[in-house]
């Protein structure tokens, strides 16, 4: 077992992924395809650099935003599938089967959930 | 996560590259001290509850050897899942 605890490799790879993202995203061309969008932020930034410190700044600071957000769903959905499909006695220390079909359920349920959310709380009303 | 999109990563400036993976490096600490917390408190929770003893008994350290063993598993899990679905949304639109 690992000394420390560090969030997976994968998970650090999605995170630069998204990081990429939002730095296209700025770019402004909404509705492009991610690809296209990543590869015409890289063209921009690589070909002249032209953003402002300011743009930066704020492209900067979406992607910290969005990093953390993204950590914070990890460990939610962490914990909850954690308690709703690991028996606490800890009999054994390997996960049975039961237990990792219930996780990845959970985990895609849990993903399902929070797109529905979000499709709820965007459309139109405010939420409160 | 498709390799040739962390090639594309790869040719950003290289202070941009610096900066965000000092982003990720902070995040990284703050996380797993938070996660270190709550492993301990999940585990205690879980398998000591009766204070006969000042000492872990022998059964008590067993319990919070596999909790935290499952947990880390589960945690390795379920990031590989997540990592999947960021793919896939990633990847759609």
């Amino acid at each position: 077992m690992e000394p420390h605890y560090h969030y997976p490799f994968y998970l650090r790879e999605a995170l630069l992924c998204i990081v990429a993202l939002a730095l296209a995203h700025k770019a402004s061309h909404p509705g492009m395809h991610l690809l296209a969008l990543i590869h015409s932020y890289l063209e921009d930034t690589m070909a002249a650099n032209n953003m402002s410190a300011f743009d930066k700044e704020q492209i900067f600071g979406m992607a910290e935003k969005e990093m953390e957000y993204r950590v914070e769903l990890f460990n939610k959905m962490t914990q909850t599938c954690f308690k709703k499909c690991v028996d606490n006695r800890y009999k054994e220390s390997e996960l049975n089967m039961g237990e990792n079909s219930c996780i990845d359920r959970c985990v895609s349920k849990y993903w399902h959930v929070t797109n529905l959310i979000g499709q709820l709380l965007g459309s139109g009303r405010p939420p409160m | 996560m498709d390799k040739s999109m962390l090639a594309d990563l790869d040719s950003l400036p290289e202070a941009d590259k610096q900066r965000m993976s000092a982003m990720i490096d902070q995040l990284q600490i703050r996380d797993s001290l938070r996660m270190y917390n709550s492993l301990v408190e999940r585990c205690f929770t879980d398998c000591v509850d009766t204070f006969k003893h000042k000492s872990l008994q022998k059964q008590e350290e067993t319990c919070v050897r596999r909790c935290a063993e499952k947990f880390l598993k589960h945690s390795m899990r379920v990031g590989m899942r997540f990592a999947e679905l960021n793919q896939g949304a990633a990847t759609q639109d």
